[in-house]
């Protein structure tokens, strides 16, 4: 299939996108307002993704340098697309959901991120300002220089006051027998296999679906991912394990809030979109996945330049085309992927194989990338870079259970079959440095036994 | 047009000639490195630019990336509104 994409009608919603996939839950036709401009936008779609398809790639400016920026990581971890949104700033707009008449607004810019006066900080230091040794001199213009700066920098304004008619949400607090957190294809197979193992089984996710990278694989062994993802999705409800969605395990305390310790693996705090869960789990999980990082040339941050899982995330969870001629950067299994998905969609797929980035130029945003081979170079006009560079695994709630680690290209726990070195603390997927999808499920399918196992005989020790 | 620098840290603005400059100044370990640079400090609480500079550090000083360690991630490592920790205690 072609993607459906209409050129001609240059402002109608389906500019930018193309038809959606079994992934992707389009809803109705909604608008936004961004710095005064309507945008339409689809309900199931983020703020990033809507502003994206309309083409608005610069969301806010950066804090030094006021440098445009845009949505780069798509999974709400980088700080790229901090907006404001209905008077609250830093909103991550890649992983905000649209509503109709939401208001957005860009950060850190004036006028507007577009087209920002104060980005002549950019122009004058043009390599970099150390704030260590400039504007110090002399002294008693200091605390002057510091007024200016300070109010030329920082993250956005303040919210809009505005009474709140809600109650405190309550602390809520739960023990289960496994916490698995991510369920991605790794997570979601130990859940599974933990639940169906007999034991009581809470997941927490950050998407607004299970399945994580499954739902950007089209093929696994000939099947859709979607479809591996739904029906482990469907055997973990069978098995009576719980998902919430939209949650973040933020944190892991070893001691509890009197400061007694706790023995492993501990509180894990988790934040939901409506409160904090403290959750106190015998057996912990952790297949929390890896951030994506950005690559190295001049112009890195440009808005435009992201992530390959983000330029998949957007196409597939969302039916938003990356670019209309996209470079890819890097190499790898996500990467080899998204060089056919987007040509399938009909974009233009540049494959830098073999070649080198040597910088990425743009104005508000990116138009370009000099690409560097031992031939020579060559100046390629582009909308949109998707880059794989370095992996880098999420292990902050394992180095909070104290979980040692080891260095294999980054630092992953050291792990016998998914067990780390902290008893009842398992890890499992890319978190643990497993790239190939088919070995992640089988491998959390074992982990999320073994977890069941460990939580029964915790028990049987009481 | 956005002039050409390669951003280690983009939350904080961090370049990659401000890092090498920190490093020739005598910032040697990923701690004072982060200190006086103040990567890794900004709102994304240094997911991913600690890998970019343990590789330019490491390449800078001749170690291996593996002795140069990692940054302590305190909780909470995503931003937790403020209205969610003043609820009431858990029972």
């Amino acid at each position: 299939m072609k993607g459906g994409v209409t050129f001609a009608a240059a402002m109608a919603p389906d500019d930018g996108r193309v038809e959606p996939g079994p992934a992707c839950s389009r809803g109705r036709l909604v608008h936004l307002r961004f710095d005064g401009r309507n945008v339409p936008a689809y309900e199931g779609e983020t703020v990033g993704a809507a502003l994206h398809a309309a083409g608005e790639r610069a969301l806010m400016r950066s804090i030094k340098y006021h440098r445009p920026r845009g949505v780069f990581c798509c999974t709400g971890k980088c700080a790229n697309c901090l907006v404001r949104v209905d008077g609250t700033p830093n909103v991550r707009a890649c992983v905000t959901p649209v509503a109709d008449g939401m208001v957005v607004e860009t950060q850190n810019a004036w006028p507007s991120a577009r087209r920002d006066f104060f980005a002549v900080v950019d122009k004058v230091y043009r390599s970099h300002f150390d704030y260590h040794r400039r504007f110090i001199r002399p002294k008693i213009f200091a605390p002057i220089y510091h007024k200016v700066i300070r109010g030329m920098a920082g993250f956005g304004k303040l919210p809009d006051l505005r009474p709140v008619a809600a109650p405190r949400p309550r602390i809520e607090r739960r023990d289960v027998d496994v916490l698995v957190v991510g369920a991605g294809a790794s997570g979601l197979a130990a859940a599974t296999a933990a639940a169906e193992g007999a034991a009581s089984v809470l997941c927490v996710d950050e998407g607004d679906r299970v399945g994580g990278s499954l739902l950007l694989h089209r093929d696994i062994d000939v099947r859709d991912g979607v479809d591996v993802a739904d029906e482990l999705a469907r055997r973990l409800a069978d098995a009576e394990g719980e998902v919430l969605q939209r949650s973040v395990a933020f944190g892991l305390y070893l001691t509890d809030g009197h400061g007694e310790a706790l023995p492993p693996p501990g509180v894990v705090a988790v934040m939901t979109p409506e409160r904090v869960v403290e959750v106190r789990p015998r057996a912990l999980i952790v297949a929390a996945g890896y951030h994506e990082t950005p690559p190295m040339f001049p112009g890195n941050d440009l808005p435009g330049v992201m992530g390959a899982r983000a330029g998949l995330i957007l196409l597939h969870r969302h039916g938003v085309l990356p670019g209309k001629r996209v470079a890819l950067v890097g190499e790898g299994e996500t990467l080899d992927r998204a060089a056919i998905d987007l040509a399938h969609a009909g974009v233009e797929v540049l494959r830098a194989k073999g070649q080198r980035v040597a910088e990425a130029w743009g104005g508000g945003r990116l138009e370009g990338v000099v690409l560097e081979a031992e031939g020579g170079t060559r100046k390629e006009e582009v909308d949109a870079v998707l880059a794989a560079g370095d992996e880098t695994p999420r292990v902050e709630l394992l180095q909070q259970a104290g979980c040692r680690m080891a260095w294999r290209d980054a630092y992953v726990p050291e792990t016998t079959r998914g067990a780390t070195s902290v008893p009842g603390v398992f890890a499992v997927g890319s978190v643990a440095g497993r790239r190939v999808l088919t070995a992640r499920l089988e491998e959390g399918a074992h982990v999320g036994e073994a977890a069941a196992r460990y939580a029964r005989a915790q028990e049987a020790r009481r | 047009m956005t002039t050409g620098k390669t951003m280690v840290c983009p939350c904080e603005d961090v370049s990659e000639v401000e890092l090498r400059e920190a490093i020739a100044l005598g910032c040697r370990d990923l701690e004072s490195l982060k200190r006086y640079t103040g990567f890794g400090t900004g709102p994304c609480q240094g997911k991913t630019c600690v890998t970019i500079a343990r590789r330019i550090l490491a390449e800078t000083v001749g170690a291996e990336p593996a002795t140069l360690g990692a940054i302590t991630y305190r909780p909470p490592v995503q931003p937790v509104p403020l209205r969610f920790l003043a609820g009431e205690e858990a029972r």
